[in-house]
């Protein structure tokens, strides 16, 4: 896909991504808007080796949603990419649906149960240990948030994935600013967060999440990396990505738009305002 | 073979990662001898995750998720609540072979204090769907546990004791229904596992001599439970009794009251256990026997006020077989 082909898919699954949640009445878009490009440089932009039909696939590489309240970008890029049928996102958290407000398994093209944070990293850094063991040149994702970051057990496993050097492990941080009802620097300050992944033994690159040349351009490079260090990729990004009033606002975490908010995201999302 | 639980667990553990090049052991940095010979020996499939114990069972279960069995070796406390939520979702969630070998079953720890007491995790790994759960009473049931949980290829926790006791059982015994009858008994049925079965059985011969006859069962797998050969061991005496080195809350108490509440037939049923108490400070094994009738002579106190009230006899009017009125 070129750039315009990507960004226009980005601009698609928005759109996927608010009416998911509408259908359901609830949901996290704004924490789903954060990382939409990241997950459209992944699965569409030929980064991340999968098989929609068979998502078991040995080979293929692991995504993980490590901040599992991103999920309505996860099941919309799955949807999109043929893991399971579009209508089914009209189920999206309808008793019995398999899309729940948080992933599991139980969804196809999902790798773990997630929704409470700071699995992700550990879990991560053990499929990467199996990959080496195995000598498969399959990588692992995982896709953290940043106030996920405040967990303990991300810097135990960041600590452990370092010391190993699990150069197959990419962690990407969307490092939106906000946690769920506050700017991370007015709870417990995470900068300088570059610095943090370095002395752990973590080789860092900063990128514009929102950028989608940049996007591809960095996680194509990845297999052509000389390294025995794990990636931190830290995505600056903004909260709620494409809705003005949801932007970068403590406000919107998991509220829903309601009357004319309605309207106003659709056109926003759809380009038209 | 040794008495000791964990040399003869760690053996097992040597020939199954000798055989299974896909079998893993990692550490919270604990040691043991068994752990020394299969960091020498077997250095690739040994890992010391340090002091972290959440991330050790996340790694744990990513490794387990790419087709190996990974066995986890520290302090039952420690390795149980504090990745709880890890076992919870990321082993058990996805039902991976990750098998806990954990050191410090009841007050095995007991003279360290609070934090190193195994007495409230049985609640909190009953409680996870899938789990298993094992609580054997000497080497050889640990070895066979270990088996056991090897291959089911699912999650389970082994709770190790410090203690080394003469064996229970025969070199060779197949452990698959997860309890023993030790000795049979008309009167009474005391069910007891880890330590406390050793008590059990000491209790058992004292009531012997009051003319009492118990049925003593190690449950030395209290998850999964074959309720049907349970209910029918226990529908077997009029008076039933659990002895464990245990809170009363979640343990082998709390389980045996969810079986006999769904029973008709249900002996009459008293537990014998830790209460729901932190114990400050040092508490050895004996002050539990003493205070809290875990030992021989408690449990056969217990035993026999239980049958002689269901005789009618007082339990002070002992040896007289006076009738109450």
């Amino acid at each position: 896909m070129t750039t315009h082909d990507l960004e226009a898919k980005a601009r698609e699954i928005r759109q996927r991504v608010l009416e998911t949640a509408l259908s359901g009445g609830k949901g996290h878009v704004p924490p789903a808007l954060s990382w939409v490009d990241i997950g459209v440089a992944l699965y569409h932009g030929g980064i991340l080796r999968h098989r929609p039909d068979e998502p078991d696939w040995r080979q293929r590489d692991r995504f993980l949603l490590s901040k599992g309240h991103g999920c309505l970008t996860l099941y919309s890029i799955l949807a999109d990419r043929g893991f399971f049928p579009t209508e089914e996102l009209e189920t999206f958290v309808r008793d019995g649906s398999r899309l729940a407000g948080h992933p599991d398994p139980e969804i196809p093209g999902c790798e773990m149960i997630s929704g409470s944070l700071g699995h992700g990293l550990g879990f991560g850094a053990g499929l990467a240990l199996g990959a080496r063991h195995d000598g498969g040149a399959w990588r692992v994702f995982t896709l953290l948030g940043d106030g996920e970051c405040h967990e303990g057990s991300i810097w135990e496993a960041a600590a452990f994935a370092g010391h190993h050097g699990l150069s197959n492990l990419i962690a990407i941080i969307d490092r939106n600013t906000l946690c769920s009802t506050d700017f991370t620097e007015n709870v417990i300050g995470l900068e300088p967060g570059a610095d943090r992944w370095r002395v752990l033994g973590w080789d860092v690159t900063e990128i514009d999440g929102h950028d989608l040349t940049a996007l591809v351009q960095t996680l194509g490079m990845l297999d052509a990396r000389m390294a025995d260090k794990p990636l931190a990729i830290i995505a600056h990004t903004t909260k709620g990505k494409g809705v003005s009033f949801m932007e970068g606002s403590p406000l919107w975490h998991h509220r829903m738009p309601r009357g004319d908010e309605i309207d106003r995201a659709r056109a926003e999302l759809a380009g038209g305002a | 073979m040794s008495n000791d639980p964990r040399d003869v667990v760690f053996d097992a553990l040597h020939t199954i990662l000798t055989r299974d090049s896909d079998a893993f052991l990692v550490t919270n940095d604990m040691g043991a001898m068994g752990v020394d010979r299969i960091r020498q020996e077997m250095p690739r499939q040994f890992y010391n995750l340090g002091i972290a114990e959440q991330n050790l069972i996340s790694v744990a279960a990513g490794l387990a998720a790419t087709g190996k069995t990974v066995f986890t070796f520290g302090i039952l406390s420690h390795m149980t609540a504090r990745c709880y939520e890890q076992l919870r979702l990321d082993v058990c969630g996805l039902d991976l072979p990750v098998i806990g070998i954990a050191s410090g079953a009841g007050l095995s720890y007991g003279v360290d204090g609070p934090t190193h007491h195994g007495i409230y995790d049985l609640g909190l790994l009953r409680g996870i769907p899938g789990m298993q759960v094992f609580n054997p009473a000497d080497a050889r049931t640990a070895g066979g546990c270990v088996e056991l949980a090897y291959a089911t290829k699912k999650p389970a926790l082994i709770r190790l004791d410090k203690e080394a006791p003469e064996p229970l059982y025969e070199v060779g015994t197949d452990f698959g229904d997860g309890m023993k009858l030790l000795r049979p008994g008309r009167d009474a049925t005391i069910v007891a596992t880890g330590c406390s079965v050793h008590r059990a059985l000491e209790a058992a011969t004292l009531l012997e001599r009051d003319g009492i006859h118990a049925t003593v069962l190690d449950l030395f797998r209290l998850k999964p439970i074959d309720e049907e050969l349970l209910g029918d061991l226990l529908r077997a005496t009029p008076v039933a009794v659990s002895v464990e080195e245990h809170s009363a809350i979640g343990g082998l108490s709390s389980l045996l009251a969810e079986i006999l509440a769904a029973m008709d037939d249900a002996p009459r049923f008293r537990r014998l256990s830790m209460e729901d108490e932190f114990l400050l400070g040092a508490t050895s094994r004996a002050w539990a026997e003493e205070h809290r009738g875990l030992g021989a002579s408690g449990i056969a106190h217990t035993v026999r006020g239980l049958v002689d009230s269901l005789r009618g006899l007082r339990p002070s009017a002992r040896g007289t077989e006076r009738r109450v009125a």
